[in-house]
């Protein structure tokens, strides 16, 4: 055989070898990038929470929203107050995804109506800051997390919803290295390199800030979730839709409004129009809402992690008033 | 679309994997229609310019080739449009700004409109090998006779934004003998691509901000760092460069073509002359067959020689952009050529004096020389450039702007890339691993690497920066 047959030959064998490397180099990165997410946020991130409720039998109650949701609510003390109220078992469970804007838990909604058993009761936390027009956080990683079970009418909403990045989203779907690897860098970079974003979020110890550091850390938020706020008329219809995938597919829907130590007063124009949008939007779903500012001492710091967070003994008061919200779903 | 966006490195597996599933003769019609995505990605109406230079250009081609004896005038015609549209998108702002700056300055009350057009991406590329068409053609080589074959000369997305500058007597062979698929060149193209992203995603990007944080520094920089600087986008540049280039030739070669080479370690030239053998090639060597010779190249004595290369290097600066500090560059280069050419007649003096010596001095003094030369090349302005001048001479200083890292990374993208070419021009190690059994383990296991590498820093960087030659 002759130099060039040979490199010809080595050459179609390299071309296997790479068609190997790039067809493993799948699902490989699915499962590396699992344990980095695992490992990162700490059961956190949108992958753990889904296939953790998704691996469970359906709860009786469950809550549905961003962040908070994961923080403020506390299902066992939850799960207590109603099974005492009802005197039959209740299961509660939540679903909290970080910065979960109304079209994320639409479709999140989808996926909890789709499966043959459902929530008996669900409860969707509003934020106001997912109402703002003008925050539009990057949200792919994450409806690409939700897609396992595949479910076509899943990926058809999660483009619609994610018209912005339908391509990236499409793409981490015919090739999960592409959705992966940006989690895989992450994992990679905080091996090399430890940095305080790489392990379980550093809670800020409010209760020991003076009041200007705390009023500084709110200014933050709102810089953050609540600049230039206008209130989006697409991200209420996308709320209205999950409230109506809930009502339609047999559950009780409640609302509830999460509360954040200070908003009221941060921007009092911004919060009354946000209510009185909100408001509307239950009463035409006949759908009980709940504001839980009332039910937490704004100046009772002990009871926060951060002005926007609840830490556990802040959950657990507030627990008897959320089992109320979930007991009066209509 | 640019070649280290997440879009191509969806769109290219999907084109070629149509192409070759496509029958041979479907395939131009085929890739005509991706070039035209392609570029259409970037701003669609532009498109139709593309079309309409296309058409023009076949046209006047076609005129040309019915006549035995080919007519000068139709060629002047042909060359005259394509300067024209050239110089309506690019230039005309810069002469009119000129004009402008020019009668402000000698107190004249003119006030010329605002000419702000955006340039056409990869315009002055596909310019030039519409002009060595004509040109060619007008000499008495046959034009392309099939439309769709011509309009894929110029379109063809692996060269269309940045060249490399085809000629299409090369192009129209290989479009016209319908490539099969070669393991060998596929695998090639598949390193070259691997190579290019991380050329430019891994080395350049990360130069990047070292070079912003000495060329945009509002106030002096110190001495040391405008040097370190000035290096640091000397190597940005050529890996940018020569990685979009990789790029392309690697895509090319997946679809079974192949186009020019472009670089060959210009940063081991021992002169300027020799430099420009190794940067760029396809534009040296357009400039040299449609601009030098035709001004008369070095037939007609020492003095016009010298004339003709400073004309050509002048005229190749400001091809490169449409402003002073580029016509600066050109006339540098020029003049270093020219000076090249008196010192060629010193060195041959200097016989008695040790080679290897003689080698590394020549290295060191064509080196720095073309790194001075890149601050006008980079820099806003000519002003810009002559501040940073006066820093690197030590006449203006300022504080120290770059950390030890930012340094570090300099001397180590630097030495490395430096010694990986001076390694592979001593030993053609890639020829020696082709032929051998280890290939079948290495060379997967070397574009794997150089992807996974690229991946990494594409993912933590999360921006995709273009390519510097892409305003051009």
């Amino acid at each position: 055989m002759s130099a060039a047959d040979l490199e010809k030959v080595f050459a179609q064998r390299s071309l296997v070898v790479l068609l190997v490397i790039a067809l493993a180099a799948q699902p490989a990165s699915s499962y590396i990038a699992k344990n980095v997410l695992g490992h990162i946020d700490q059961g956190t991130d949108t992958w753990s929470l889904w296939s953790t409720y998704a691996s469970n039998p359906a709860p009786d109650v469950l809550f549905v929203g961003d962040s908070r949701v994961r923080q403020d609510v506390d299902t066992s003390a939850i799960a207590r107050a109603l099974s005492l109220d009802s005197g039959q078992p209740t299961s509660v469970a939540k679903i909290g995804i970080s910065n979960a804007d109304a079209a994320m838990l639409d479709t999140v909604v989808y996926r909890v109506m789709a499966a043959s058993v459902r929530p008996r009761t669900v409860v969707i936390a509003v934020s106001e800051f997912a109402f703002n027009e003008n925050y539009q956080p990057d949200r792919t990683a994450d409806y690409w997390q939700l897609s396992s079970p595949f479910d076509l009418g899943f990926m058809e909403l999660a483009l619609r919803r994610d018209r912005a990045h339908e391509a990236r989203l499409s793409a981490g779907w015919a090739v999960p290295l592409v959705a992966n690897a940006p989690i895989v860098a992450e994992g990679v970079q905080c091996w090399l390199r430890p940095d305080p974003t790489c392990t379980p979020a550093a809670h800020l110890e409010v209760s020991r800030m003076s009041p200007e550091e705390r009023s500084l850390v709110l200014s933050y938020y709102a810089d953050l979730y609540l600049r230039d706020f206008v209130f989006s008329a697409v991200e209420l219809a996308d709320i209205e839709s999950a409230a109506r995938r809930v009502q339609s597919g047999g559950s009780h829907l409640a609302l509830v409004i999460l509360p954040v130590n200070g908003i009221v007063e941060l921007d009092p124009h911004l919060y009354a129009e946000y209510l009185v949008r909100i408001q509307a939007m239950a009463a035409s779903m006949r759908a009980p809402l709940v504001d839980m500012h009332a039910s937490v001492p704004e100046a009772d710091w002990s009871l926060w992690v951060d002005p926007s967070h609840l830490n556990r003994a802040g959950a657990a008061h507030i627990a008897n008033a959320l089992a109320q919200v979930a007991a009066s779903a209509s | 679309m640019l070649f280290n966006s997440l879009t191509y490195v969806l769109y290219l597996p999907v084109v070629v994997a149509i192409t070759w599933a496509l029958p041979g003769r479907f395939r131009p019609a085929f890739l005509l229609a991706a070039s035209y995505i392609f570029y259409a990605d970037w701003n669609p109406p532009f498109l139709l310019l593309v079309v309409f230079m296309t058409v023009v250009n076949y046209c006047l081609g076609a005129a040309q080739g019915r006549q035995a004896a080919r007519s000068r005038i139709l060629m002047v015609a042909a060359v005259a449009f394509n300067l024209i549209v050239l110089g309506v998108f690019k230039y005309l702002g810069f002469l009119d700004s000129s004009a402008s700056s020019f009668a402000h300055a000698f107190g004249l009350p003119v006030s010329l409109p605002v000419v702000r057009l955006i340039l056409p991406l990869g315009l002055s590329f596909f310019t030039f090998e519409f002009i060595h068409y004509q040109i060619d053609v007008y000499r008495g080589s046959s034009p392309i006779r099939s439309p769709i074959e011509f309009a894929l000369f110029p379109a063809f997305f692996p060269t269309q934004i940045a060249g490399p500058i085809k000629r299409y007597q090369n192009f129209e062979a290989q479009v016209q003998a319908h490539p099969s698929f070669d393991a060998r060149t596929f695998l090639e193209g598949l390193e070259l691509i691997a190579a290019g992203m991380f050329k430019k995603i891994v080395l350049s990007d990360s130069l990047l901000p070292i070079v912003s944080g000495v060329f945009a520094s509002s106030s002096p920089v110190g001495t040391v760092d405008s040097w370190i600087g000035a290096a640091a986008f000397s190597f940005q540049i050529y890996l940018d460069f020569s990685g979009y280039t990789d790029i392309g030739r690697g895509s090319a070669q997946l679809l079974g073509y192949t186009v020019p080479v472009n670089f060959r370690a210009p940063y081991l030239a021992t002169s300027l002359r020799d430099f420009w053998r190794r940067w760029h090639i396809s534009l040296s060597s357009w400039l040299r067959d449609y601009l030098y010779i035709p001004l008369g190249g070095n037939r007609k004595g020492p003095w016009r020689t010298e004339v003709n290369v400073m004309v050509t290097m002048a005229l190749g600066g400001l091809w490169h952009g449409a402003a002073w500090h580029f016509l600066v560059w050109g006339i540098g280069h020029g003049a270093g050529l020219v000076m090249n050419r008196w010192t060629q007649v010193w060195t041959r003096l200097d016989a008695n004096l040790p080679r290897t010596a003689l080698t590394v001095a020549a290295w060191a003094v064509t080196q720095i020389f073309v790194l001075v030369m890149w601050v006008p090349f980079r820099s806003v302005s000519t002003g810009a450039s002559i501040s940073l001048w006066r820093q690197m001479a030590g006449l203006s200083s300022g504080p120290a702007v770059l950390t030890m890292g930012d340094r570090l990374t300099v001397l180590g993208i630097g030495v490395g890339v430096l010694t990986v070419e001076f390694a592979l021009q001593r030993v053609d190690l890639r020829r020696l691993i082709r032929s051998s059994p280890v290939s079948t383990a290495l060379r997967p296991a070397y574009v794997a690497t150089l992807a996974l590498a690229a991946i990494q820093f594409a993912s933590i960087n999360g921006v995709v920066h273009r390519f510097i030659y892409f305003q051009f």
